[in-house]
């Protein structure tokens, strides 16, 4: 949508003959001449918010790339959203750090096991973590699930295993945390909605 | 209009939060624009027009100093404008005072001696023209026509509306309201096109407000988000060389459009006439990434 509240103005295509530096016996052809001669850099500014704890602090990203194909774009930059009404720009150091946090050589970025008795970290697929998680819910699950209370009241609570859920969750996320360890019987659910 | 200026005195609750409206000072502005236009143009391929531009700044101070204007009573005007949502100062509705012709002669005159070449024929030309003549200029350039005034006589004619503007903004006793709404591509003070956003310092430290080509009023606006259609979805931040440079654009690619940012924590002494006017190089590299200017700078008009 093309929306065009103010005068749109492209001043250096005709070399700028008849403007007012023209007009005043200047030539602007010795301003635009050097033009070529420079790098043009894109960047761009992304609203987040912060990843760490409950507070939820406006972020801005910077990153290099328009994200055309073909070009790599890479966050250069992090600063606290001065508009953000939790932090007003204001970042923890924790929050100050993130572009590092980002970048850094230690990143997890993929499941891992340590199998019990060996004092190693094995790389494992996707597919392979979520059974062996599921597989592992499922027998502490089957052994310790409460159907009934003492008085023969249903119940239905599985107590022995709990979820540690995200701090800065959106609300669609916080429902399916909800939704997926309260159908299990799950009580103990904590989403550090506290700092 | 999303920023509602209403008269101090019918002002019910003090307002919290960030200040949405900054009023102008006109004498640390001038003499700040004209001493940073001084130091742009020592290294500059464009130096000698920096130096034309910041002694028609210096023409600009002059006048504030030497007849300064004073806001009219216009107790009823203001509250039907603050009634109506409309700029208090609307550039174009405002009744102006004889004086401003008197302000525009005078910065002809002195510059008609210190000038030299086109510029200073332009000038004595100016000082002597008839009235008439003089408000069909302002009213032209105040409403935007600008195509019906001589590209060489606009930026006297706009330096004088615009050290009239800034000292009436000035005096006003007003409060800034924000309103739901997200309409503040134009300044609630005069309603004309802010000149360039910028990035603030102290105790603003990181907010965007937009910096009015007339009456130097700024008004803020959430960084991230295109001045002129607010869409937030794609917007690029240009530079030359070096992206920490002061002077970037913000382009918008929902409709087409750019406006330069200075931000000030990178070049504490930037100024956004001054650095607007000295990144042209900046601009042709926009205009040729299919970019247009969102706004005009008071010192280069189209011809």
């Amino acid at each position: 949508m093309q929306v065009n509240r103010r005068q749109f103005f492209k001043l250096c295509a005709g070399g700028m003959a008849g403007s007012t530096i023209a007009a005043l016996g200047f030539m602007p052809e010795k301003a635009l001449a050097d033009v070529r001669n420079y790098k043009l850099l894109r960047a761009t500014e992304t609203r987040n918010t912060c990843p760490y704890c409950s507070v939820g602090c406006g972020i801005l990203m910077y990153s290099l790339g328009d994200g055309a194909k073909n070009a790599k774009s890479e966050i250069f930059h992090i600063e606290g959203d001065p508009d953000h009404p939790v932090n007003r720009g204001a970042l923890c150091p924790k929050g100050a750090g993130l572009v590092d946090f980002i970048h850094s050589p230690n990143r997890l970025k993929h499941p891992e096991v340590r199998e019990a008795g060996s004092n190693e970290w094995k790389r494992i697929s996707w597919e392979e973590a979520f059974e062996r998680i599921a597989r592992h819910m499922k027998a502490d699950r089957d052994a310790n699930f409460v159907e009934k209370n003492a008085d023969g009241v249903t119940v239905n609570r599985w107590l022995t295993t709990g979820f540690l859920a995200a701090s800065a969750s959106s609300n669609e996320a916080g429902w399916l945390t909800h939704k997926f360890t309260r159908s299990l019987g799950m009580l103990a659910v904590d989403n550090q909605a506290r700092v | 209009m999303s920023i509602r200026i209403v008269p101090v005195e019918t002002l019910v609750q003090q307002p919290t939060g960030l200040e949405p409206l900054l009023l102008p000072r006109p004498t640390e502005l001038y003499r700040a624009r004209a001493a940073r236009l001084h130091s742009l143009a020592a290294q500059h391929p464009m130096g000698d027009y920096l130096r034309l531009a910041a002694r028609i700044v210096e023409a600009q101070l002059g006048l504030v100093i030497r007849q300064p204007v004073l806001l009219p009573e216009r107790g009823d005007y203001f509250r039907q404008c603050a009634e109506h949502g409309l700029p208090p100062l609307g550039a174009v509705a405002w009744p102006r005072e004889a004086l401003w012709r008197e302000g525009l002669r005078a910065l002809c005159r002195e510059l008609a001696q210190a000038l030299t070449g086109p510029a200073a024929e332009v000038a004595a030309r100016l000082a002597e023209a008839p009235d008439a003549l003089l408000e069909g200029y302002a009213q032209d350039l105040l409403s935007g026509q600008y195509e019906r005034v001589p590209a060489g006589e606009a930026p006297f004619v706009w330096a004088a509306l615009a050290a009239h503007f800034s000292q009436l903004a000035s005096q006003l006793k007003v409060a800034a309201i924000p309103e739901p709404g997200d309409h503040r591509h134009l300044c609630p003070v005069c309603g004309s096109a802010p000149v360039a956003s910028m990035q603030q310092i102290g105790a603003r430290s990181g907010l965007r407000y937009l910096h009015c080509g007339l009456c130097e009023s700024e008004w803020h606006l959430v960084r991230a988000k295109c001045s002129n259609c607010e869409d937030s979805r794609d917007l690029g931040y240009w530079s030359l060389d070096d992206r920490e440079a002061a002077v970037r654009a913000e382009s918008c690619g929902a409709c087409s459009s750019y406006l330069k940012l200075v931000s000030l924590d990178r070049d504490a002494a930037a100024d956004a006439v001054a650095d607007d006017l000295a990144t042209l190089a900046l601009d042709a590299r926009m205009e040729e990434e299919g970019f247009a200017r969102s706004s005009l700078n008071p010192f280069l008009f189209p011809g």
